[in-house]
């Protein structure tokens, strides 16, 4: 188990830290749209898809970091109050009932769109555009896939946590 | 039907002060209650089945696309020290007067909330660096803590910040609504430069106001320094105080002159913030990592509380909470102005348990379509929510920046005299809240002679 659950936090590590740093290309790549636009006076979709599709990944594949990172914001002014132990059980609790649920229901109730764009291979509304919505789309199962495991990393953490 | 969407709401605020993760909170909750209600066939299954193209919808966003690029400049900013140094630099013009060390605070926090838009990080940031210094200068201990988080919470009003981004966002979808339900198919719309443009002269006034009170207070700072340096402007001291102000007015400027979008705006920002850090010589491969890190963390947890939001809102929906709230505005007050006051007032109560985040993002959505079928110009609400949030994080016991500050104050000072620090300046606000409330032209004047 511990295995397991070591081997999910270093794949989201590993995630998180390549996918953050889209970020710095981001900006860079606004940039060279606005050289583009202004000084050359071209204009390029594609590109600036391609910003939006980065952004998206960032985001979308940074939650499950995020929960590693304990970054989710929490309203605490109440269970600071409490003992550890209580805290802990609440987290096993709130994971077992909220997020793994959320996780599943965001597999499945995207997978039927991600079906239907992977079938038609769904093409950019904008002309020029990239053509790759199947893609974009398709990020949206797998973040919550990735959620889903770091779900089950946390929950293995706070078990062995609490049985000490 | 209705009652059930009043338990919703309860039962996840409940669940709220669990300590839980908001966002999930949030979506699971919604989860458990959808599907509790599709089970008693009382729930309609539509609602959740357009949950995926909403987050597609969020994913395309954009004006959300400025969220990374503005968090990414701040953290460039505050981890390479730019930010620390521009605040070294300003007591260094200031030396001679006792309240000086207090007005550079206030300038400085005004610039920082300005480039950063995040009020934890310049809280943060301006009492681990101006606190010392104000209390060895013989400044009462409420007198310092108070200006620091006054001026630290600044970064909700003044734009660039994360609140006005993520607000007109909101705004302008419920803005829409408003107009779709009332009939118009041509729905006109707010944009972020509408709102920052509309945010200037209240962003203005309050450091104003600031000042004069701390310049009032001067007799009570027992100065132990002695005067004798005198201004000493050397080539460091312009280093350091230029190119974050240079920056900052070519990021503002360039959105209210409508010269770049928001995101665009962002993206130079943050090229500008990197060639600052590099000519200053601290940019290195191991700050790229921190601030990319950092950035992904934020953008992250902001991104999954306006998920968790959405289910939230559409599950809301389900239940026929939006007629709910219509009655609840329509029924009971006389007139419209009862309806918004009201609003605010819910507002302000919530900003002591939730972070602006949420209640833009649940509260808005709710209350919105129906605020503006009342008739209300969708700018002047926006400045009146950012500054009665303002006033929410900065009032004790439950403010967010009193948690932030407390953090960083030595322990010997007792958090009684933060509380006292802070009055004035909740005074003040409300002071201008109120004048804004009598003059929405102070909001709305800009955003005309600019965009039109």
């Amino acid at each position: 188990m511990k295995k397991l659950q070591e081997s999910i936090d270093n794949l989201i590590d590993r995630i998180g830290y390549l996918v953050s740093h889209l970020v710095i290309i981001m900006v860079f790549l606004v940039i060279i749209t606005l050289f583009l636009r202004y000084v050359l006076n071209i204009g390029n979709i594609a590109l600036q898809e391609l910003v939006m599709y980065f952004h998206a990944i960032f985001f979308m594949f940074g939650i499950a970091y995020a929960i590693k990172e304990n970054s989710h914001v929490k309203i605490d002014i109440l269970s600071n109050k409490l003992h550890q132990k209580q805290k802990d059980v609440i987290f096993i609790l709130g994971i077992i009932f909220l997020m793994i649920p959320f996780s599943l229901f965001t597999i499945y109730i995207s997978m039927d769109m991600v079906i239907k764009s992977w079938e038609i291979m769904e093409q950019s509304g904008e002309a020029g555009g990239l053509n790759l919505v199947y893609i974009l789309k398709s990020i949206i199962p797998i973040s919550g896939f990735l959620i889903l495991l770091q779900s089950f990393s946390e929950l293995i953490k706070k078990m062995i946590l609490i049985m000490k | 039907m209705e009652y059930l969407a009043i338990i919703f709401v309860f039962t996840t605020f409940a669940f709220l002060l669990s300590g839980f993760p908001v966002a999930f909170v949030l979506a699971g909750v919604s989860l458990i209650f959808a599907y509790t209600g599709i089970l008693l066939d009382i729930f309609d299954y539509s609602y959740l089945l357009a949950f995926p193209s909403r987050v597609y919808g969020i994913m395309i966003n954009q004006n959300l696309l400025a969220v990374p690029l503005f968090i990414f400049m701040g953290t460039v900013l505050e981890k390479t020290d730019i930010a620390e140094n521009l605040l070294k630099s300003m007591n260094q013009l200031y030396k001679n007067s006792s309240s000086g060390l207090g007005v550079s605070v206030i300038i400085v926090g005004t610039f920082m909330a300005a480039s950063t838009g995040i009020v934890g990080a310049s809280v943060v940031t301006l009492g681990l660096l101006s606190l010392p210094v104000m209390l060895k200068n013989g400044y009462p201990p409420s007198l310092a803590c108070g200006v620091v988080c006054a001026s630290g919470t600044l970064g909700q009003i003044i734009p660039p910040s994360l609140v006005l981004i993520l607000l007109a966002d909101v705004l302008s979808s419920a803005y829409q609504q408003a107009q779709l339900n009332a009939g118009i198919f041509s729905p006109e719309t707010i944009t972020i430069g509408d709102l920052f443009a509309g945010a200037i002269v209240p962003g203005l006034l309050l450091p104003i106001l600031y000042i004069l009170y701390i310049k009032s207070r001067n007799k009570e700072i027992q100065s132990l320094h002695s005067h004798s340096d005198d201004m000493v402007i050397n080539l460091n001291l312009f280093k350091s105080l230029f190119p974050p102000i240079i920056l900052i007015f070519l990021v503002l400027g360039s959105i209210i002159f409508g010269l770049a979008t928001p995101s665009e705006a962002a993206a130079v920002g943050a090229a500008g913030a990197l060639g600052i850090a590099l000519i200053q010589g601290k940019l290195n491969k191991n700050i790229l990592n921190q601030t990319s890190l950092e950035t992904i963390k934020i953008t992250s947890m902001v991104f999954m509380i306006l998920l968790g939001a959405t289910l939230f809102s559409l599950v809301f929906r389900g239940f026929e909470g939006e007629s709910l709230i219509h009655q609840l505005l329509i029924d009971i007050p006389e007139d419209k102005y009862t309806s918004l006051i009201i609003v605010l007032l819910i507002m302000f109560f919530l900003g002591f348990i939730l972070d602006f985040i949420e209640i833009i993002f649940i509260v808005i959505p709710l209350f919105g379509p129906t605020l503006f079928s009342l008739g209300f110009d969708p700018i002047w609400i926006g400045i009146l929510i950012a500054m009665v949030l303002q006033t929410s994080f900065l009032t004790p016991p439950f403010g967010f920046s009193l948690f932030y500050l407390r953090g960083v104050v030595p322990k010997n000072i007792a958090t009684s005299e933060i509380y006292k620090g802070v009055y004035p300046y909740i005074l003040l606000q409300i002071i201008i809240i109120i004048v804004i409330y009598l003059f929405p032209s102070m909001t709305t004047y800009l955003p005309k002679i600019l965009f039109n």
